[in-house]
């Protein structure tokens, strides 16, 4: 509840800061090379943040997204919420919600049918060296370092052999877009200890501690408006009770506009608990300035 | 048998990228296209709020010259550019990302208007981007 009131708080102050210079104009950058929010709020593909800073503002300019997005699984749901705020293509501020539906499982597992894991998820990112945009002439790609600070509100997850019930993911991203090609790479390293992206807690009984995880994304621009890409994100086990796979996905991003984009993916999240083989449509809408 | 195949090689090597340097500025649509998205495009500088007061002053025939001359040399057409230096030409105008930001999206309407495929486009904007550093000063 708190959270949200900062949420909205920062957000009117923000948009006073934008509506009080003439000149700060909020939407210079161009078509999707803000990227779009991530599951864990970071602005990048759907699963992986990337090094791009959130939102269309330029190096002179403060711009700010809010997203929802909905996934649904054969036995699960995976919704979430957030709002990200760009500085002067510097800087994000990132905070979002994960509400992870166990639905007939959680039943299964004493839970209760229906029964709801919380999470919630705060983001920094920083742009450290180059452009992914203007440095056509070289392969070098834009690297960002970023922080997400997660906590569960479940102490229930401890249960199920997790050490904590909050955590910190740290990443390195490095993200290109490559116009001649029409294409889009972005590399992301991150140390986490979270398990289903800290939805089962952090660390675990079968490992405690911090794992180096690959995420990759590749990404084809159709045209202006419309990317399409594959997503592959490696993730940790740490838990006996339940195996941890890699989660895959192949999307479509379109921005119409830059106050709105909309994704759609099919996802493939392999094990989750006790049910294997979990796959399903996600979809993100995102509105801004 | 060794000799022929290495003098077929050669030749076919040779003639693609005799090929690939001129295409690029034909697959774009040539001399005509050219033209028309130069002159689109001067039209929208001129009629933005954004990057009206860079080109105002401008003489704009030149302009459009130095313009076509430049994109036509970067798709790899027989064009000489006759202008100054990016670098030269925008000192002291105080450009920044904004405004460049805003450029290329003009850049994009015109050659949208003209028909130019999206790829084109990312092959002449891949070109032109990497002159940010010379022309953003501020």
């Amino acid at each position: 509840m708190l959270l949200m009131t900062k949420f909205k708080i920062l957000f009117v102050f923000i948009t006073q800061v934008i509506i009080s210079d003439v000149y700060s104009f909020t939407s210079s950058k161009l078509l999707l090379t803000g990227g779009v929010s991530q599951i864990e709020g970071a602005a990048g593909g759907g699963l992986t943040p990337w090094a791009l800073i959130g939102s269309y503002a330029s190096r002179d300019e403060i711009g700010a997204n809010a997203f929802s997005t909905v996934t649904r699984t054969q036995n699960y749901s995976l919704k979430a919420q957030g709002l990200l705020i760009g500085f002067y293509n510097r800087l994000e501020l990132s905070f979002s919600n994960q509400v992870f539906n166990t639905e007939k499982v959680g039943e299964e597992l004493g839970l209760g049918h229906s029964f709801k894991i919380h999470q919630q998820s705060i983001g920094l990112k920083l742009k450290v060296f180059g452009d992914a945009v203007y440095k056509q002439d070289s392969f070098l790609p834009q690297i960002s370092v970023g922080v997400l600070n997660k906590e569960n509100k479940e102490e229930v997850v401890k249960n199920f052999g997790a050490e904590d019930i909050r955590g910190s993911d740290y990443y390195l991203a490095m993200t290109k877009i490559l116009l001649k090609y029409g294409m889009i790479y972005n590399v992301t390293f991150r140390w986490t200890k979270a398990n289903q992206l800290g939805i089962l807690g952090f660390g675990g009984d079968k490992n405690s501690d911090e794992n180096l995880m690959f995420e990759g994304s590749l990404g084809y621009l159709i045209n202006r408006r419309l990317l399409f890409g594959v997503e592959y994100r490696q993730k940790p086990d740490n838990l006996k009770i339940a195996q941890e796979d890699a989660w895959t996905d192949i999307f479509l991003a379109w921005a119409p506009s830059k106050n709105i984009s909309l994704t759609l993916a099919y996802v493939d999240l392999g094990n989750i608990v006790t049910h294997d083989n979990q796959s399903g449509v996600y979809s993100s809408l995102q509105v801004g300035f | 048998m060794k000799k022929n195949f290495i003098l077929i090689t050669l030749v076919c090597s040779f003639s693609i990228n005799m090929t690939f340097a001129v295409s690029e500025y034909s697959k774009f649509g040539g001399r005509k296209k050219m033209v028309s998205v130069v002159n689109d495009f001067v039209s929208y500088l001129l009629a933005d709020s954004r990057t009206k007061k860079f080109f105002i002053k401008v003489p704009r025939i030149d302009f459009k010259r130095r313009l076509f001359e430049q994109f036509c040399v970067e798709l790899g057409g027989k064009c000489v550019y006759k202008g100054e230096s990016m670098k030269k030409s925008h000192k002291k105008l105080k450009i920044n990302e904004r405004h460049f930001y805003a450029l290329v999206e003009l850049l994009q309407r015109s050659m949208d208007q003209n028909n130019v495929s999206q790829r084109s486009q990312n092959i002449l904007l891949a070109k032109l981007a990497p002159m940010y550093k010379d022309i953003v000063t501020k």
